[in-house]
C-alpha cells in the first residue's frame, strides 16, 4: 500500500507530467470559465490528441483539464452572475452578492482556496473509501437516492428567508419547468409544443443566464451610465484574495463537512455537481450560526458551493475505478480515453494497478492546487472588472451571455428562452421572489420522478421501507421541521412585508402560469401528468393564497394609514448593497427597452451584425462615449469572441433570421 | 492602441482569408466538410465521427473536416438537419441506426425521409445482447421460466426498450417489465445493486460488467459471437419460425449497420463517389483501425449499396411489426 502511494506520487511528479498538468490546467480554467464551452466539449475535443501518448501522462492530462472545469467556471458567476458551468450556479447566490458590496476580491479568493482545498479533501476521502465504496455503492438504490433527493428539497425552506409563500411559488416553478421534455417513462412530450428544441428539456445554464445574468444586467443598466457593479472605489484585491483565502481555513469545519458530502454525493452515478453543490450550500445555511446573510452575501456560502464541486470529482472517480461504470458524463468521456491509452478500470484495476489509483489521486491533488494558484494573478487583476462604468461592461456581459446560451445545446431558441427568463428573473429580483429555490426545484424535480418512476417499477411502494430509505426520510422529516420552526422564529422577529407596486400583477401572472400548465397536462396519461399537476396545483393554491393575503393586506392598510405614505422611507432605509446611482422605475424602464432591443436585434440579424450595430447604438445613446471609444471597443469585442468561439474552438455563432431568409431566397 | 487594433484586424483578415482559401484543382481542395452528429460532444458517436472525420481528411487532401454537434430530439435534431442541409456534398451526418423508426410511427417533428438519404456506410456492426444477472439466471432458458425478469432501459422509443418488446412479442411470452430512466452506465449499475435482473445493449459496452461475473449474457444478435462468447445463441438460432422473419431481420439490420453515416438527397453523383471512397479508405486505413482497436472496440465496414438496402427495408415493414414500434414508441 504504502509502497503504491509512493510509486504514485513519483509517477504524478514527474517532470513532463507536471509539465502537462500546468497547461490542463489553464486549459480547463479557460473551458469551465466561457459559458457554452464546458469540461465535456474539451474533453472530446482534446481525447484524440492523447492517443499514442504514454498512459499515464494522457490519464493526467485528461483527469487535470475535467477536474478544475469548475474553479474557472466559477469567476465569471461572482463577476458577473453568468455561471460558466452548472455546477457553478450556487456560487452566485452569495459569490455575485459579494462583488455588489465591493469584496469579489475576498468572494474570489475563498472560491479559488475552497475550489484547492475541497479538490484535495475530495482526493483524499477518494483514497480512503476506497475499501468500502463497493457497499456505499450498493446500498444507494434508486430509493435511497430518491429519498436522498427529497432531502436535498427539503432547504426550499431555508432558501426562502423574505417568504416562505413566495419561496415554495418559485421552487413549484423550477420542479414545472423541470417537467418540460419528452418524458423518457411515457414517450410524452410535456409543455414542448411539438418544438423539437424542449424534447430535452430546458438546460440549467440557460436557465441561470436568464434568472440571474440578465436580471443583473437589466438592474445594472437601471443604474444608469456611471453605475457599475461594486460600489466603492477601486481597490487593489490582492489583499482581499488573501482574506478570502484566510476565511476558507478559519472555516475549516465547513470546509471539511461540506468537501465530505460532496465527494459522497459523488460517489452516487447519477446525482452529480448539480445536486452536491445545492446540498452542501443547502447544509451551510442550516448548520451555520447568524446565517442570516446567506444568499446577501455571505462567505461562508461560496466556501460550502466551491469545496464541493470540486470535491465531488474525486468521488465521482470511484466508481468509474472500481466497477468501470462512469458516474457522469465527464467520467464515461474519461473512461473511454482510459481505454484508448490501454487501462481498463474495474475491479482488477485495484489488485494490479493500484499505484495507477494512487497516481490519480495525487494528479487530482495536484491539479485542484495549480488550477486555483495559476487563477490568483488573473483573479486579482479580473476583480477590478466589476468596478469599470456599467455601460462598457452591459454589451460584453450580454453577448457572452447570449451566445452561451446558444451554444450550449446548439439551439438558437435558447436564445429567446433567456431573453424571456431574463424578464421574469429580473421581476423576481424586483418583487422580492427569491431565486435560487427556483433553481434547487428545477435541478431535483427531473431526478426525483425519474428515481420515483425507477424506485416504483424495481419495488413497489414498499420502497420507502428500505433501511437506510426510511432513515433518509426521517432525516427529511426533521430537517424539513427544523427549517419551518426556525423560520417561525425568525419571522416573528421581523417587520411585515409591504407590497411593493406592481407585484400584485406579477403574483397573478404566476397564478396564471400555474392555471394554464395544469390546463395543458390535463391531455396527458395518468403517468405523464401526475408529477406536474401536483407541483401545479400546490403551486396554484399558494400562488391564490397570496393573493388573497394581499388584498386582504391592502385593504387594511388603505383602512389605517389613508394616504399616508411612511413606508417607502423604511424601505429607503435598507442598505442597498450596490454601487452607483440609485434605481428608478423610469431608470428600469429604459434599460428594459435597451435589453429588448438588444434581443430583437440579435434575433434578426445574428450575433455578429448585433455586435457591432447594437453596441455602436448602446455606447453612443447609453454610454454617451466618443466615436474613438465606440471603435476601439467594437474591433476588441469583435476580435475577441471571433479568436474565442470561432478561430479556437470552431463553432459558428447564430447568424439571425436573415441567413434563413438569404438561403430562402437563393434557393 | 492602434497598434494593437490593426494587429487585430490582421489576424481576422488572414482567418478569413485561409477559410475560404478557393482552389479548383479537385471539389474538394480547400473546402470545409462539416460532419454533424446528433449526440453532445463525447460519446460513441462523437467519437467516431472526429476520429473519420481524421482519416477522410487525410484521403481528401486540401479538406478540412469539422464535426458539428447537432445532439437533442433523440437524434432527429441532428437527423433533420443533415437532410436538409445544401446538397452540396459538404454536410455528412451521423445518428442513431434506429432513427429511421421514428418517420415509421409518425413521430411529430421528423422532417426527413430515411429512404432518400445518401450513404457513406458504416464503420461498424454492433453486436446486441441480452445480459442478466449472473446469480438468479444461468442461461436463456431459466430467464425464459423465470416468473418476472426486470428490465432496465433507457427510456421509450430506445432500441434496448424495442427490442425487448419485439423479442417477448415474438415468443409470445409477457414475464417481463420494464423500466425506464436507466441511462449508459446506469443500467449496469442496477445490476450490480440487483435493482434490476436484466438489461439490453451492445456487447461493447456491457462486457465489462460479464468480464467482471455479476452479469451473464444469454442471447446476442448479430453477425456472429463475438470472442468469448461463442456458447451464447443468436437470435436468428431462437426464433426460426417464418412469420416473425420480417422482425429478426430488422433486429439484425438494426444492429449490423452500426453506425450510418449519410448525405442529403440530391448530393452530385460524383462528389458522392468521392466521398463513398474517401470513407472507405479512412475506415481501412490502418492507423485508423489500430486507434479504434485500442479502445476495445472493432472496425467492420458496411457498405453505401448494403445501408441503403436496410434503410429502405425498415420504411416496409409489416403492419403488425409497425403497430408494435408504434407501441414502443408511445405514438398510438
Amino acid at each position: 500500500m504504502l509502497e503504491a502511494i509512493w510509486q504514485g506520487l513519483v509517477m504524478a511528479t514527474s517532470l513532463k507530467v507536471l509539465g502537462l498538468m500546468v497547461i490542463a490546467c489553464f486549459i480547463g480554467n479557460f473551458f469551465g470559465a466561457v459559458p457554452g464551452l464546458g469540461g465535456n466539449l474539451a474533453l472530446a475535443l482534446l481525447i484524440p490528441f492523447v492517443f499514442g501518448w504514454d498512459p499515464f501522462a494522457g490519464l493526467a492530462f485528461l483527469l487535470a483539464i475535467h477536474s478544475v472545469v469548475h474553479t474557472g467556471g466559477s469567476i465569471p458567476g461572482i463577476l458577473f452572475a453568468i455561471p460558466g458551468t452548472g455546477p457553478t450556479v450556487a456560487t452566485i447566490v452569495d459569490g455575485y452578492p459579494m462583488t455588489k458590496m465591493g469584496k469579489a476580491g475576498q468572494a474570489m479568493g475563498a472560491q479559488l482556496a475552497a475550489s484547492g482545498l475541497g479538490g484535495v479533501i475530495g482526493a483524499f476521502v477518494l483514497a480512503l473509501l476506497i475499501p468500502v465504496v463497493r457497499p456505499i455503492a450498493i446500498a444507494f438504490g434508486s430509493p435511497e437516492v430518491f429519498m436522498l433527493i427529497v432531502f436535498g428539497m427539503t432547504f426550499v425552506v431555508i432558501l426562502s428567508r423574505e417568504s416562505i409563500a413566495k419561496g415554495f411559488m418559485s421552487a413549484m416553478l423550477g420542479l414545472l419547468l423541470s417537467s418540460v421534455g419528452l418524458n423518457p417513462h411515457t414517450g410524452v412530450g410535456r409543455y414542448t409544443f411539438d418544438q423539437l428544441w424542449l424534447w430535452d428539456g430546458i438546460h440549467i445554464v440557460t436557465l441561470v443566464l436568464g434568472l440571474f445574468a440578465f436580471a443583473e444586467v437589466i438592474d445594472l443598466g437601471a443604474k444608469g451610465r456611471g453605475g457599475q457593479i461594486a460600489k466603492g472605489e477601486v481597490e487593489m484585491p490582492w489583499y482581499q484574495l488573501w482574506e478570502g483565502t484566510v476565511a476558507v481555513f478559519t472555516n475549516w469545519w465547513l470546509s471539511l463537512r461540506t468537501a465530505i458530502i460532496g465527494t459522497f454525493i459523488g460517489i452516487i452515478p447519477g446525482l452529480g455537481g448539480d445536486v452536491a453543490t445545492w446540498v452542501c450550500y443547502g447544509h451551510a445555511v442550516q448548520t451555520c450560526k447568524n446565517n442570516e446573510n446567506f444568499g446577501k452575501g455571505d462567505i461562508r456560502g461560496v466556501i460550502a458551493v466551491e469545496t464541493a464541486n470540486n470535491a465531488k470529482e474525486g468521488g465521482s472517480l470511484l466508481p468509474t475505478i472500481v466497477f468501470g461504470i462512469p458516474g457522469s458524463s465527464g467520467m464515461a468521456l474519461l473512461l473511454g480515453a482510459f481505454l484508448i491509452l490501454g487501462i481498463t478500470p474495474g475491479p482488477s484495476m485495484l489488485s494490479e494497478h493500484l499505484d495507477l489509483v494512487w497516481g490519480m489521486v495525487w494528479v487530482l491533488v495536484i491539479s485542484n492546487i495549480f488550477g486555483a494558484i495559476s487563477l490568483y494573478p488573473i483573479s486579482g487583476w479580473m476583480g477590478k472588472l466589476a468596478y469599470i462604468r456599467g455601460s462598457l461592461l452591459i454589451p460584453p456581459i450580454m453577448f457572452l451571455a447570449a451566445i452561451g446560451a446558444s451554444l450550449i445545446r446548439g439551439h438558437w431558441q435558447d436564445f429567446v428562452f433567456v431573453a424571456a427568463t431574463g424578464f421574469f428573473g429580473f421581476s423576481m429580483k424586483k418583487w422580492k421572489y427569491p431565486r435560487p429555490p427556483m433553481i434547487l426545484g428545477f435541478i431535483l424535480g427531473r431526478l426525483a420522478e425519474d428515481y420515483l418512476h425507477k424506485s416504483l417499477a424495481a419495488w413497489g411502494f414498499p420502497f420507502l421501507l428500505r433501511p437506510v430509505c426510511f432513515g433518509l426520510m426521517m432525516l427529511s422529516i426533521a430537517s424539513l421541521g427544523y427549517s419551518i420552526w426556525h423560520q417561525y422564529r425568525e419571522r416573528k422577529k421581523k417587520k411585515k412585508i409591504k407590497i411593493v407596486p406592481g407585484e400584485f400583477a406579477f403574483t397573478v401572472f404566476i397564478a396564471i402560469v400555474f392555471v394554464l400548465a395544469f390546463y395543458l397536462s390535463t391531455m396527458w396519461g395518468f403517468k405523464s401528468r401526475l408529477f406536474p399537476q401536483v407541483v401545479v396545483i400546490i403551486g396554484g393554491v399558494i400562488s391564490f393564497w397570496q393573493i388573497f393575503k394581499m388584498k386582504i393586506r391592502a385593504k387594511r392598510l388603505r383602512e389605517m394609514t389613508g394616504a399616508e405614505d411612511d413606508e417607502d422611507e423604511e424601505t429607503k432605509k435598507v442598505p442597498e448593497p450596490e454601487g452607483g446611482q440609485k434605481s428608478t422605475p423610469r431608470s428600469e424602464w429604459t434599460m428594459i427597452k435597451w435589453v429588448v432591443l438588444f434581443f430583437a436585434v440579435t434575433l434578426a440579424l445574428g450575433f455578429w451584425v448585433s455586435m457591432v450595430l447594437y453596441t455602436a447604438l448602446f455606447l453612443h445613446f447609453f454610454g454617451k462615449e466618443g466615436k474613438k471609444t465606440i471603435t476601439i471597443f467594437i474591433v476588441s469585442l469583435v476580435a475577441g469572441i471571433y479568436l474565442a468561439f470561432e478561430t479556437f474552438m470552431g463553432t459558428s455563432l447564430y447568424g439571425g433570421v436573415v441567413t434563413y431568409l438569404l438561403d430562402y431566397f437563393s434557393g | 492602441m492602434k497598434k494593437r487594433v490593426f494587429s487585430a484586424l490582421l489576424t481576422i483578415l488572414i482567418v478569413f482569408v485561409a477559410i475560404s482559401r478557393v482552389d479548383a484543382k479537385t471539389f474538394y481542395e480547400g473546402k470545409v466538410i462539416k460532419i454533424i452528429v446528433a449526440t453532445k460532444p463525447g460519446g460513441g458517436y462523437d467519437y467516431w465521427a472526429r476520429l473519420i472525420g481524421k482519416y477522410m481528411e487525410k484521403h481528401l487532401p486540401g479538406s478540412t473536416i469539422i464535426v458539428k454537434n447537432v445532439p437533442g430530439a433523440g437524434h432527429v435534431i441532428g437527423t433533420n438537419e443533415t437532410y436538409m442541409a445544401k446538397p452540396d456534398g459538404l454536410t455528412i451526418g451521423t445518428f442513431n441506426r434506429a432513427v429511421g423508426l421514428t418517420q415509421l410511427v409518425g413521430m411529430k417533428g421528423v422532417k426527413f425521409d430515411f429512404a432518400k438519404f445518401n450513404w457513406l456506410g458504416s464503420p461498424n456492426s454492433e453486436i446486441y445482447s441480452y445480459v442478466v444477472r449472473s446469480d438468479i439466471f444461468k442461461n436463456l432458458d431459466d430467464v425464459l421460466k423465470a416468473d418476472n425478469v426486470r428490465l432496465a432501459t433507457t427510456g421509450l422509443g430506445a432500441i434496448s426498450y424495442i427490442t425487448p418488446l419485439l423479442f417477448y412479442q415474438m415468443l409470445g411470452q409477457t414475464n417481463y417489465t420494464v423500466a425506464t430512466g436507466y441511462s449508459g452506465a446506469e443500467s449496469e449499475m442496477a445490476l450490480l445493486r440487483k435493482e434490476m435482473d436484466g438489461t439490453w445493449g451492445s456487447i461493447e459496452s456491457l462486457m465489462a460488467a460479464v468480464d467482471q461475473g455479476y452479469a451473464r449474457c444469454v442471447l446476442l444478435i448479430g453477425k456472429k459471437q463475438p470472442a468469448g462468447l461463442e456458447n451464447v445463441p443468436l437470435l436468428r438460432e431462437i426464433v426460426k419460425d417464418e412469420k416473425n422473419k420480417t422482425v429478426v431481420e430488422l433486429l439484425n439490420g438494426l444492429n449490423i449497420v452500426g453506425r450510418p453515416f449519410a448525405l442529403p438527397p440530391n448530393v452530385p453523383a460524383d462528389r458522392l463517389k468521392i466521398l463513398q471512397d474517401a470513407f472507405y479508405k479512412a475506415v481501412h486505413d490502418p492507423e485508423f483501425v489500430q486507434a479504434i482497436e485500442k479502445s476495445d472496440k472493432t472496425v467492420d465496414y458496411v457498405g453505401p449499396d448494403e445501408v441503403s438496402a436496410w434503410a429502405k427495408s425498415m420504411l416496409s415493414l409489416p403492419p403488425e411489426t409497425v403497430k408494435l414500434i408504434k407501441k414502443a414508441y408511445g405514438v398510438d
